[in-house]
């Protein structure tokens, strides 16, 4: 993966999108989670909330790097 | 004695403590990721962090991710700027003048968080554009650390405010409905048991529109916070305009028992106050309010038992009210039964309403009971087109005697006099909140001063670094934590985290540091000056606007759609009236009369929506030219109120109840449905709604004291004619009594 991409001649960093996009698809994911109440059956929501958007973004970055 | 110390130690200062405990880590966090990442202004993400950093989580995440979509449009507003007017700078500067101005009249417009996001625009576009001014090329990279730095301050807020020792927006939520609902109920017993004086009553009512506007708040930072909240939002909001529509429904209800008692007829007010015994027993199961939604289901179960026998209910007390007149050697005031009936009718199913989306809370699934309109609480468009003008004028003359004077550091003065313009083009007292942040900025300045020159050279590392700024930043944001003096710590933390600037490369540079800093107080200064010199949100002036708008809601009753109007016009009049009197004199009493005002209109206005719909569902026979007549007049009346007008808009009710057909001689089929001998009233027929309504707003017209305080609002001269005009009017009608 490049450090940097370039939009119409703007360099930036790649994990910029990345972050765009993953925190788009998280908050569909934890919408849908909330309205299924999962987060009921959860010890503790706050955690588990950050924890599943670390893995989504660390995860999407790892797959595009390979 | 030690014991209650501790105890309110622990009530008041710990929640402060970790609060400040919370903050001060984030910023580390925030700091340390910023010199890892290699960003060229650490400094920034660490502002970012003390800005949303409020005591409630869901506030946190609220404000940034207003945060964030005003940085994002600030950024993109600069770069258009930089990219297309560069060349011509005296175009650039009123171009980005405008944009200030624009996004002030946003921020003064809507409310809370989304009044945030546009002053965030404005800010983000004048700190991005004026130093690339000089170097038109480094735009993009300026607007993506300043972007990529604030995304990491939130983001380390937001971490902390949510998981180290939270304080959830959610709870307080929970409480809220459990409050509110079971406050409400305490307030109908009190005015069943008359124990309310009249005033108390109307500061009870105000008590809970607070309480409605406040929710509102509530449910936007909860539903960041939890998703929970976040699918249960749609229901939060019905409950709570169902909470308003309530209120409303049982102020016009105990109003019009008053003017009852007034005119003497006691037999009816003591016949509801027997009435409504049972509905309280029904409310209030085992002595207590309902605590959560499983228990209201209960309540509501009974509430609408209670509603099925009212009819049966209606018609012994209408005989018992009958009978006791009668005895009493005087006429049945049919129509006036009648009407009072309508309106406990009508608060009986706000009830049952609100206690339904109350029962409602715990599904996720299900839908909704009913669809809602969405609160939406804005100031008035002319007073926020005025703040805009002001920052416009405000950021051309400060970026004017910069470019006159080839002031060095006269961008940081521009951009901070166009910030103290636009944070407070809404704040109910703009030249107190500006002159807090004025001496938070002064005391800013030693403080950084001491730290930059004379310990940070001798530290090392970063671990020394967030123990020397420890100290500053948590006294700071202890203060911020302190509502007295929290627009001091605000300005303290904006102002230390722009002189201590730190970032990788330590740049020492005493001269920029004082110009700098003498450049941001000045501008300060400049915004404060303008705040309180140009159109300055008098007190006298903004409420007299004030109680335009609340008339203009009430003409909006008149003539808009009936399609959601509703709720339109209740949250619309809640809001203006909450404006109105929280700027309003306490302690001098000053509130009560315009309290008593707005909730009349707000009444008339409730009133006027219920006959339009009555009359809509009557068709052909409530001849339409009548209720347009009608309305017309009431129109006239509020837009400018005078005694005459009145009297007109009185005579057109009266045509209109003189041109009724009489409802209790029409055949009964129509009127009513006869069970033995007995009479049952028709509550649904449109007819006897009319009727009802039209008797209403009769009394509502007839009202003196609330008329008198519209009147007294009016500009002296104006006033006096009026009064004259009164006093006429009260000689001719004793003439017309000794006639």
């Amino acid at each position: 993966m490049p450090r940097e991409i370039a939009i119409y001649g703007v360099l930036l960093p790649t994990l910029l999108p990345i972050l765009i996009g993953v925190a788009a698809c998280y908050w569909l994911l934890d919408t849908t989670l909330g309205r299924f109440g999962f987060y009921q059956r959860v010890w503790h929501p706050p955690l588990f909330r950050l924890s599943l958007f670390i893995c989504l973004f660390v995860g999407v970055a790892w797959l595009l790097q390979q | 004695m030690i014991a209650e110390a501790i105890c309110d130690w622990r009530r008041l200062e710990w929640p402060k403590w970790i609060f400040v405990l919370r903050t001060f880590l984030a910023v580390c966090a925030a700091l340390w990721i910023a010199f890892r990442l290699g960003f060229t202004s650490p400094s920034t993400a660490m502002t970012t962090v003390f800005i949303v950093s409020l005591p409630q989580a869901g506030q946190v995440l609220a404000k940034s991710f207003y945060r964030t979509i005003g940085t994002l449009a600030g950024a993109a507003v600069a770069i258009l700027l930089i990219g297309n007017v560069v060349q011509d700078r005296n175009l650039f500067i009123l171009l980005l003048a405008a944009w200030l101005g624009i996004c002030t009249t946003g921020a003064a417009y809507f409310r809370g968080f989304q009044a945030y996001a546009f002053v965030l625009s404005g800010y983000t576009a004048s700190i991005i554009a004026l130093p690339a001014l000089a170097q038109p090329q480094a735009v993009f990279d300026i607007a993506l650390f300043r972007v990529s730095e604030v995304m990491l301050g939130i983001f380390c807020a937001g971490v902390f405010a949510d998981l180290l020792l939270p304080n959830r927006v959610t709870d307080q939520l929970i409480k809220a409905v459990r409050e509110g609902y079971a406050s409400f109920i305490g307030y109908l017993q009190q005015a069943r048991d008359g124990h309310l004086e009249l005033a108390a009553f109307e500061e009870s009512n105000l008590a809970f529109i607070t309480r409605a506007i406040d929710f509102e708040g509530l449910r936007e930072s909860g539903y960041f916070e939890n998703p929970e909240i976040r699918v249960r939002s749609a229901r939060l909001r019905l409950y709570n305009a169902e909470f308003m529509n309530v209120g409303t429904a049982f102020y016009g209800f105990y109003a019009m028992l008053g003017r009852r008692r007034r005119a003497g007829d006691d037999a009816i007010v003591e016949a509801f106050r027997a009435l409504s015994d049972p509905l309280l027993m029904a409310l209030q199961p085992g002595g207590r309010p309902p605590a959560n939604a499983a228990q209201a289901r209960r309540v509501l179960s009974d509430l609408r038992e209670f509603r099925g026998q009212l009819p049966q209910r209606l018609n012994a007390t209408h005989f018992e009210v009958d009978a006791a007149t009668r005895a009493a050697g005087k006429e049945f005031p049919e129509i006036r039964f009648d009407t009072v009936a309508r309106q406990f009718d009508r608060f009986l199913e706000a009830l049952t309403r609100v206690t339904e989306a109350y029962a409602a809370l715990d599904q996720l699934g299900a839908k909704l009971p009913h669809r809602v309109a969405p609160f939406f609480p804005h100031t008035e468009t002319f007073g926020a087109l005025m703040m805009g003008l002001r920052a416009f004028l405000t950021v051309l003359l400060v970026a004017g005697f910069w470019i006159a004077s080839a002031w060095p550091a006269g961008a940081s003065a521009t951009i901070i006099a166009g910030v103290i313009c636009a944070l407070f083009a809404a704040a109910p007292k703009p030249a107190v909140a500006a002159r807090n942040l004025l001496y938070g900025f002064i005391i800013a300045m030693p403080a950084a001063g001491f730290l930059l020159f004379g310990v940070l050279p001798h530290l090392d590392g970063f671990v020394l670094l967030c123990a020397a700024l420890a100290p500053f930043a948590m006294a700071s944001v202890y203060a911020m934590a302190t509502p007295s003096i929290a627009g001091i710590g605000l300005g303290f933390n904006l102002l230390f985290a722009n002189l201590v600037g730190i970032s990788n490369v330590v740049d020492y540079d005493p001269i920029g540091f004082f110009n700098n800093g003498i450049a941001q107080i000045l501008g300060v200064i400049t915004g404060l000056l303008m705040l309180t010199a140009i159109m300055p949100v008098e007190p006298r002036w903004f409420a007299s606007r004030m109680r335009r708008q609340l008339r203009r809601n009430a003409e909006l009753a008149c003539r808009a759609p009936l399609i959601g109007l509703r709720a339109r016009f209740e949250s619309r009049t809640r809001d203006s009236l909450v404006q109105l009197v929280s700027r309003a004199d306490r302690s001098r009493g000053e509130h009560l009369p315009q309290l008593a005002h707005a909730l009349a209109v707000l009444d008339l206005g409730d009133a006027i929506i219920h006959l339009r719909r009555a009359a809509r569902d009557a068709g052909r026979l409530f001849p339409a030219p009548l209720l347009k007549t009608l309305l017309h007049s009431i129109l006239l009346l509020l837009h400018r109120p005078s005694p005459s007008k009145r009297a007109d808009a009185l005579a057109a009710v009266e045509v209109a109840i003189a041109l009724q057909p009489d409802i209790y001689q029409l055949p009964s089929a129509v009127i009513r449905t006869v069970i033995g001998d007995r009479p049952i009233h028709a509550i649904d027929d449109p007819l006897w709604r009319v009727a009802t309504d039209l008797m209403r707003i009769r009394g509502i017209l007839n009202d003196e004291p609330w008329f008198a305080e519209m009147v007294r609002t009016l500009d002296a001269d104006r006033g006096r004619q009026i009064a004259d005009e009164l006093a006429k009017e009260s000689v001719r009608e004793d003439a017309s009594d000794a006639a």
